[in-house]
């Protein structure tokens, strides 16, 4: 019996044994964790042009729909609109009751645009374009200014064809699985651009300029009697316009902060609004403007105007900048060297403004436009809200609002500001 | 919530089938069982209960476990077991059934993360057996099998930045182990 049971033991601890060996020789191979990640986004493959092509195309072309409306001029009885990226709708506005969208000019990388006389200033990605829009049906290309704007650079890793142009981008959904075991999923760069926004080929988010010859409180580009200012990123350029058709590069001066949003020029000063801040610079020397004053703000992006005496800042949450606030500041311009903060007004998603005598008119965002008595303002009061549009920037001049929303460019009459009403719309096609 | 209402069923199940366990040929027979599961990752613990038949050369039941491997998750099984040899001493078994996830946050697959949410997977069991006689009526049981559990978490990341697009990441998981267990069944 005791020979039995050793027996038994001795069976039962081979058959283990055994068992495991055949586990290990055949199932190590099966010892193995797997993980796959799977996520959607977006790419953009970009479509090259020629440079000798996309200059030789710079002109007046066919009218095209308004896709994606950026920064805005008035001249005379015509609306420069920018198409972010792509170039400048020309509109006729003889009739604000029915304006005509006439001709479009192909500028790639475009972004910016001011207008002196018959002349327009755009950028061309990091290039200046000077145009003579004296028939601005027929424009023509006057200069190049290469190389002035470095900071237009793309971001997310892309890396281009530097000796062509960016004309236009396909877009492209698409779902991708990759192993991931071990490491986070990461995105390859394979000569197209991952794009979070759509609508920034650039990186800059929509931004519209306001009037005559004047910049809105979204431009990046000031015309200041003979004199061009442009601002990127940390940088104020000066160009001298003597001869509109030639514009020299005159100076370029550290603005000493970063992200600079944009500038804004008052009588012999330039208001130039950063996310840390709004600075103010003296241009008595139109070559060599030098810091004269600074108001300290959150981190926000900060359309910026003013009249006699005061300045009007918006602030806007929830964007790249990273203010927490939403808000209209109102600064007393009597000491320019320091300005003070007078009163702050709460909003909902504030973006460009504009001011005619007395009457403060406020892009909102989704909240629409808000028109205000700013007779006093220490207490603005509302006029008139217009919503169910989502609003960018605003152009108030000779009684008419020019409004550049989600959808399309709004035309309003103010010149009762009891009956605001709407005069025209041209829409947008998405 | 549905797993337990499917758990309920079966439990119901297996309590109405227990009448006529009382029969000799089919009897009710309760399997408890602690063990480690190791693979590539890492060695962990898991424990399980199986509640079922007992015919002939035959044993059947519906399982419920815990398993830490990696992620924790409750597998849910049907169990399938066959005695063999003298005195039906050796066994081999399948298990086969979902795998839910319990409470979890996601791992090193991402850096940061605002929203996560687990969903089970397949589960799958099988090895061989001894098992001897322990106290009384019941036995003691080792095994040694391999497992595989599935298992899948979506995980959202929105920017601070409301102009900013928020991201979606699919992830699925499977882990192949083996897994060493010992127990016992009366």
């Amino acid at each position: 019996m005791l020979k039995t049971f050793i027996m038994k033991k001795y069976f039962v601890i081979s058959f283990f044994t055994a068992i495991t060996l055949i586990f290990s020789f055949f199932f190590t191979g099966c010892l193995k964790d797997t993980c796959s990640g799977t996520y959607s986004y977006t790419y953009y493959n970009p479509v090259y042009e020629t440079k000798a092509g996309v200059k030789a195309n710079i002109k007046s072309n066919t009218a095209k729909e308004i896709q994606n409306p950026g920064k805005i001029y008035i001249f005379g009885n015509y609306i420069f609109l920018n198409e972010i990226d792509k170039g400048i709708h020309i509109i006729d506005n003889s009739n604000p009751s029915s304006p005509i969208n006439k001709a479009f000019i192909n500028i790639p990388g475009n972004v910016d645009i001011a207008v002196k006389g018959s002349t327009l200033y755009a950028d061309l990605y990091t290039d200046l374009v000077t145009i003579d829009i004296s028939d601005p049906l027929n424009a023509v290309v006057k200069k190049y200014n290469e190389g002035v704007f470095p900071y237009r650079v793309y971001g997310n890793g892309f890396s281009g064809d530097n000796t062509k142009v960016i004309i236009d981008w396909v877009k492209r959904d698409t779902t991708i699985t990759e192993d991931c075991a071990g490491n986070s999923v990461q995105l390859q760069n394979t000569g197209v651009l991952y794009m979070q926004n759509a609508s920034s080929g650039g990186g800059d988010s929509k931004a519209s300029v306001s009037p005559i010859g004047l910049g809105g409180s979204m431009a990046r580009f000031a015309l200041v009697n003979n004199r061009m200012y442009t601002v990127s990123y940390s940088d104020l350029n000066v160009f001298n316009i003597t001869s509109p058709e030639n514009p020299v590069f005159s100076n370029k001066i550290n603005i000493s902060s970063w992200n600079i949003e944009t500038i804004f020029p008052f009588k012999d000063k330039l208001f130039i609004g950063s996310q840390s801040g709004m600075f103010l610079y003296n241009i008595n020397n139109p070559d060599n403007p030098v810091q004269a004053g600074q108001f300290a703000h959150v981190r926000s992006c900060d359309p910026v105007i003013a009249d006699n005496n005061y300045a009007y800042i918006t602030l806007r949450a929830g964007t790249a900048c990273g203010s927490p606030f939403n808000e209209l500041d109102i600064l007393q311009l009597n000491n320019l060297t320091n300005p003070q903060l007078l009163k702050s007004y709460n909003l909902t998603n504030p973006h460009g403004l504009s001011k005619d005598g007395d009457l403060l008119f406020i892009c909102d965002g989704v909240d629409g436009l808000k028109v205000y008595n700013a007779s006093n303002v220490m207490n603005l009061q509302l006029i008139k809200q217009i919503s169910n549009l989502e609003t960018y920037d605003v152009i108030a001049y000779n009684n008419i609002a020019l409004v550049v929303a989600k959808d399309g460019l709004y035309q309003y009459d103010y010149s009762n500001v009891n009956n605001i009403h709407l005069l025209s719309k041209i829409g947008i096609t998405k | 919530m549905k797993p337990n209402w499917v758990f309920c069923c079966l439990i119901a199940a297996l309590i109405s089938i227990s009448v006529p366990a009382q029969n000799e040929k089919i009897k009710f027979h309760s399997i408890n069982l602690v063990g480690i599961v190791g693979g590539e990752s890492e060695v962990n613990s898991l424990f399980q209960t199986i509640n079922g038949i007992n015919f002939s050369n035959w044993y059947s039941g519906i399982g419920i476990g815990v398993d830490n491997y990696q992620y924790k998750t409750m597998p849910l099984f049907f169990d399938g077991r066959r005695s063999f040899g003298e005195k039906k001493k050796g066994f081999v078994y399948l298990d086969l059934g979902y795998n839910f996830p319990l409470k979890n946050k996601p791992g090193k697959e991402i850096g940061y993360y605002n929203t996560y949410n687990f969903k089970g997977g397949l589960y799958t069991d099988f090895g061989i057996g001894y098992k001897t006689k322990f106290i009384k009526k019941s036995s003691l049981l080792f095994s040694l099998g391999h497992s595989y559990k599935q298992l899948q978490t979506k995980i959202g990341i929105m920017p601070a930045c409301l102009e900013c697009q928020s991201y979606l990441y699919n992830y699925k998981f499977g882990y192949g182990r083996i897994i060493l267990k010992t127990g016992v069944e009366f």
